[in-house]
């Protein structure tokens, strides 16, 4: 958000605390969050943060560490890394922000936070195996067949199965 | 020596100093007209005079032309008189029948896009002090002794390494504390940083070995109520500020360390509104066991807010525009040692100025331990009210989330200014010494120059000189020692002859000149009748206010007489040079 | 002062803060070698152009002090010569130094220059950051003290020109290495710093676009006395640049290239360098990308606000991710975020100046370790405690000032020369104990 964002909406205050910071310091890969310096360089390297205004994983630090829990768990925002890490391998404090918005988005994904886009995205996955299945016309069929190349992608449903098996009915979980 | 009434032989050398002067200024014409200046037997320019090469041609010109006056058109006299004034000694020219024009900051530096009028000024600069050179005379080099004894002012962690060092160099010390014992800020602190030592284990020993050391006297409760003499010779009064019992003390040199104090924010962040609104200062002062418990009713601190830059960093505000330079480390040391035991801490801040070694490191242990580092805009300080059951609320716009925050602390620390102590003013007077803008005294030199002043004889150190932390003032203490064990070591000082002098036959007594003198310099001669002044040539630092105020014409001023002024303003206003006497040159 | 105990002090590396301790020592009556591996006396004082927060000419203020130094009675200066080996104990070291053959006579040499005019030889001149040229027989600076020539010997081609063209046979192609020992009561170490490698920061694009240059060639720039005799141009095509841009914090607050700590005169240079841009183009536009802005020193948040409000150069609170060059005009294009506006931006440049960050000088590790110094975890040498002994190291009778106890601007490092020579006299003067 950028400050003139901020200015339209109502000015609530928030109190800031340090118990989303330190929950997040306890899930794997959120351990460096307390390093960053907000200087901005991750921001600067960041490939989304190019690409839309919305986007500042600076910010999106600093509200973790001011403990904006309920904002940051309901946004989108920690989902929209793409983990490239080039902010991790430039970040002169050694923060890894993928690793943290990872960590980021476990927490927020065990409250049900998780944005539509994405979770239509695994539900896709869930039920066909991968993501292209309504994709796959006659026509691609025809032309894999041409170039002798396997027509029968169900293959993955049996992945499905064993992930299904494993993490989501029974099993270890996570 | 050069006999001064011969036939005056001038060396006239212009200096390009690179293209600092030769840039603007044509050089090499100054030097040609030079030549046909009356009593000019040599001219030259050279590209850095005050290089090796630029002195070894002064004094193989010297020789060749026997020369006994000197004009270099450099940059200014206060860059490299003195540098060129031993050259000249060093082929047995008095130093002061050597001139120096400054062609750079009169001319060069300041007409950088008139280079033709620049010239015509350069010319008439050089005219003007051939004129000078050729009437000017030998001044006798006096040296004053000093005396194997320095005064050090203000007992604090400076004035203690201060004393200490000169001490085990082999000088007396005589310890000026104007409170009833030594240790200053650093004494009252339980905290301090970069380590974990108490303000009282980094001053004891101190404060032990300064009271143990025979050679050094120590005055408490004590102030300088007289400052008299000059370099190596100073009359000192020190008066006991309760019994008011004077003691008379003569001293070779002084180390004036004074200190800072802290500044008490009034109007700042509702400071005084609430007990539980302090400053660093006074966290620092508060036991350890007392630190984290709330001023007003006793309960435990559970929240704190550290606010820094409080008094320091306002542009256009008299003494408070200067940074405090160490309440960012000690703000982050503090805040990082208290974490522990508190719910949540906050700094709130402008810029983090943790520049020295380890204090980035405990910065980031701060950060690490959790406390929460909000930046405020510059332009929109937070905002603390207190209510009327005492709540403290403070709210601000943290910048870098782009969040109104809103806190409700049981402790807020003011990180507040390091400001000169109440007597500053006085302390100035005392010693004639000058303040900077930050209201701290002026070194000679801010860079290459900081422990010395424009008082001879008299050094500064630590706080009293600008903000800085408890380290660096030690820094600052051993090398105000230095200069001062430098200057008695030699057991004597050149004193400037460039002094005003009476002549005793036509002076009136009128006292005028005793009054007019800011130095305080002359005295009526009470063993002549009537009564005559005389200029104690030590004290005397040559402004001219005597000579100008003589009803009686009576006062000469050494190296700046009538004479050689007058004929520098002729030479300005005759273009064509006339040879004195109307014969030729 | 004791019977068998040398009261001589050496004090190691010439630039401003041993210079000061040298002057201070010796103004006490006791005798210093000045030993400097340089073939002049300065340090890095020499080679910049303005100092803050004063806007001071460095050299004007610095060459008074070289010239004191260089006929002061009680120092012996060793210029191009370097400490073999320490032995010994406070009060009575024994010092061993080889002294490098300059190829020229000291005594002889009146600086006049002659020998270089004949010199067929030209390589990049270092002390102008390799931006402009010398001859293979030289002298660094023109204040240069002592005021001799010496043969960068590696790229002469001993044609001998200039033993010819020199009327005073001063020069000897033939001359040896030497050593010379002596017993000195105490030693003051000041061997300055180096700055950071910043090739190490590829993103940066330094040594590869032309207009990305660092701070220490932005001086030699706008230095009179420099390869460019003032003029602020682009080295890649000689245009004047109208907008310039300064990076900082590079090679320095950066844990990952194992500096993590401030190196403390950066902001300070840089809005300094930032000023002496507008200055030479009052047309122009500056702005100064920065983490933190560190004015802490006297007069230096004056200077800030100056910068600012006076001269209009313009501070972002971001750290440049990366520079881009455009090939046609070779301008450059800095990625940033600016943090107070979170806006992600992208801001062209004639000339881009990263300030690089302080580190221990080259040579260091080898000199601490011979001479048994303990380092601090920087590389820099260890004071041996904060209040009580600053400019002390951990080795009785051996003491530190200047950049080579951590960085330090140079009232700081001015301060500690007096600072350690004060407490060299003490031990000279009572013997070591």
């Amino acid at each position: 958000m950028t400050k003139n964002e901020v200015k339209e909406k109502p000015a609530v205050s928030h109190t800031p605390s340090s118990d989303f910071a330190k929950e997040v310091e306890q899930e794997y890969g959120g351990e460096g969050i307390m390093k960053c310096i907000q200087c901005g360089m991750c921001t600067a390297s960041c490939m989304v943060a190019s690409m839309t205004d919305r986007y500042r994983p600076r910010q999106l630090i600093q509200k973790i560490l001011l403990g904006k829990r309920e904002e940051v768990l309901t946004s989108d925002l920690p989902w929209l890394c793409m983990t490239c890490r080039l902010c991790e391998e430039r970040c002169q404090e050694d923060v890894n922000l993928s690793e943290i918005f990872h960590a980021v988005r476990e927490i927020a994904a065990r409250e049900g936070h998780i944005p539509k886009v994405f979770q239509s995205t695994v539900d896709q996955v869930l039920e066909d195996g991968w993501l292209l299945k309504d994709a796959y016309s006659d026509f691609i069929e025809e032309d894999r067949e041409d170039l002798g190349l396997d027509t029968d992608l169900n293959w993955n449903d049996e992945f499905v199965k064993k992930v299904k098996k494993r993490y989501l009915s029974g099993g270890n979980k996570k | 020596m050069s006999d001064t009434k011969e036939e005056p032989r001038i060396g006239v050398f212009v200096c390009h100093c690179g293209h600092n002067i030769a840039g603007v200024v044509d050089v090499v014409s100054v030097a040609e007209m030079a030549r046909d200046l009356p009593n000019v037997v040599f001219s030259t320019d050279e590209m850095f005079m005050c290089s090796d090469a630029g002195q070894v041609l002064i004094k193989e010109k010297v020789k060749e032309h026997n020369l006994n006056r000197v004009v270099v058109a450099s940059c200014s006299p206060r860059m490299h008189e003195p540098t060129f004034r031993r050259v000249v000694e060093e082929v047995d020219v008095n130093r002061y029948l050597f001139d120096q024009v400054n062609l750079r900051e009169h001319v060069s530096w300041c007409h950088t896009r008139e280079p033709v009028k620049a010239t015509e000024k350069a010319k008439d600069l050089v005219r003007m002090s051939v004129a000078r050179a050729a009437k000017l005379e030998n001044l006798p080099i006096k040296t004053v002794n000093v005396l194997p004894k320095t005064m050090v002012v203000g007992g604090g962690i400076a004035g203690l390494r201060s004393s200490l060092d000169i001490a085990e160099r082999g000088f007396d010390v005589v310890l000026v504390e104007k409170d009833t014992q030594l240790g200053g800020n650093v004494a009252k602190w339980t905290h301090l940083f970069p380590s974990d030592e108490s303000g009282a284990q980094v001053i004891g020993p101190l404060i032990a070995a300064v009271r143990k050391h025979k050679r050094i006297k120590i005055h408490l409760n004590s102030k300088v109520s007289d400052f008299d003499g000059y370099i190596g010779n100073f009359e000192v009064t020190i008066k006991n500020l309760s019994s008011e019992k004077e003691t008379k003390v003569n001293i070779g040199t002084v180390i004036v360390s004074t200190g800072f104090e802290a500044f008490k924010p009034v109007g700042y962040y509702s400071y005084t509104k609430s007990p539980n609104i302090i400053t660093l200062a006074e966290l620092q002062e508060m036991p350890p066991a007392q630190m984290l418990i709330r001023p007003s009713d006793g309960k435990p601190v559970k929240k704190m807010v550290f606010i820094g830059c409080v008094g320091s960093r306002e542009p256009g505000k008299i003494g408070h525009e200067h940074c405090s330079r160490h309440c960012c480390s000690a703000t982050a040391k503090a805040a990082a040692d208290l974490r522990d035991d508190v719910d949540e801490s906050l700094v709130l801040y402008q810029d983090i100025r943790t520049y020295g070694k380890g204090h980035e490191e405990f910065h980031r242990l701060a950060r690490q331990k959790h406390v929460i580092y909000s930046k405020f805009p510059t332009d929109a300080h937070p905002n603390v009210e207190v209510a009327a059951d005492g709540d403290i609320r403070i709210r601000w716009f943290d910048v870098l989330a782009g969040s109104e925050l809103e806190f409700h602390p049981d402790l807020v620390v003011l990180a507040s200014a390091m400001i000169p102590p109440d007597d500053m003013a006085e302390t100035a007077k005392m010693f004639s010494l000058t303040r900077s803008g930050d209201g701290f005294f002026n070194p000679e030199h801010i860079k290459l120059a900081p422990l010395t002043t424009h008082t001879a004889g008299v050094m500064i150190a630590g706080a009293a000189q600008a903000a800085k932390n408890a380290s660096e003032a030690v820094i600052d203490a051993s090398g105000a020692a230095a200069k001062a064990v430098g200057l008695m070591a030699q057991g004597e000082v050149e004193i400037e002859s460039t002094v005003s002098h009476v002549i005793s036959d036509l002076c009136s007594s009128c006292h005028t000149c005793v009054t007019a003198c800011p130095y305080g310099a002359i005295i009526m001669d009470e063993e002549q009748t009537p009564p005559v002044a005389f200029v104690q040539e030590a004290k005397c630092k040559g402004c001219g206010t005597c000579a100008a105020a003589c009803p009686s014409s009576a006062i000469v001023m050494y190296h700046s007489t009538d004479e050689q002024i007058l004929t520098m303003v002729e030479a300005y206003l005759c273009t064509t040079p006339e040879p004195e006497g109307g014969g030729s040159a | 002062m004791s019977e068998n105990k040398p009261n001589s002090a050496l004090v190691i590396g010439g630039g401003v803060a041993g210079i000061t301790a040298a002057l201070d020592i010796a103004s006490q009556g006791f005798k210093v070698y000045l030993v400097e591996r340089n073939p002049s006396i300065g340090g890095v004082m020499a080679q910049i152009d303005k100092t803050f927060p004063t806007l001071d000419c460095s050299a004007c203020i610095l060459t008074p002090k070289l010239s004191e130094v260089s006929r002061h009675k009680n120092i012996e200066i060793l210029t191009y010569s370097e400490v073999g080996s320490v032995t010994g104990s406070a009060g009575d070291f024994h010092v061993r130094v080889k002294r490098k053959a300059r190829y020229v006579n000291e005594d002889v040499c009146t600086g006049c220059g002659d020998c270089a005019e004949e010199c067929p030889v030209e390589v990049a001149n270092e002390f102008d950051l390799n931006i402009g040229f010398r001859k293979a027989i030289y002298v660094p600076f023109p204040q240069a003290t002592p005021n001799v020539y010496t043969v960068d010997k590696e790229n002469c081609i001993d044609c001998g020109r200039c033993v010819k063209a020199c009327q005073r046979n001063a020069i000897d192609l033939d001359m040896k290495d030497t050593t010379l020992e002596f017993h000195v009561g105490a030693i003051i170490i000041a061997t300055g710093f180096q700055l950071y490698d910043i090739t190490d920061y590829p993103r940066l694009g330094y040594g590869h676009y032309a207009n990305v240059i660092h701070a220490m060639e932005f001086e030699r720039l706008i230095n009179a006395a420099g390869p460019t005799h003032g003029h602020l141009i682009r080295l890649g095509d000689g245009k004047t640049p109208k907008s310039i841009g300064f990076i900082q914090c590079v090679g320095a607050r950066d844990v990952q290239k194992g500096v993590p700590y401030c190196s403390r005169v950066c902001c300070m240079y840089s809005i300094k360098n930032a000023v002496m841009a507008l200055e030479h183009n009052t047309d122009g536009e500056v702005w100064v990308y920065y983490a933190d802005i560190r004015a802490f020193g006297k007069g230096f948040e004056e200077f800030y606000e100056m910068a600012k409000k006076r001269f209009g150069v313009k501070f972002i609170r971001g750290r440049v991710a990366e520079v881009m060059e455009g090939k046609k005009t070779g301008n450059l294009v800095i990625r940033v975020e600016d943090t107070e506006t979170a806006e992600v931006r992208l801001i062209e440049h004639d000339l881009i100046v990263i300030s690089p960050g302080v580190v221990p000088p080259i040579g260091m590790d080898t000199m601490a370790k011979k001479m048994g110094i303990e380092q601090s975890d920087d590389g820099y040498i260890q004071a041996e405690h904060t209040f009580f002994g600053p400019t002390e190291t951990k080795t009785p009778g051996v003491f530190v000032c200047g950049c080579a106890e951590g960085p330090k601007d140079i009232p700081d490092s001015v301060s500690a020369g007096s600072a350690a020579a004060m407490k060299a006299t003490i031990v000279l003067s009572q013997g070591g104990t």
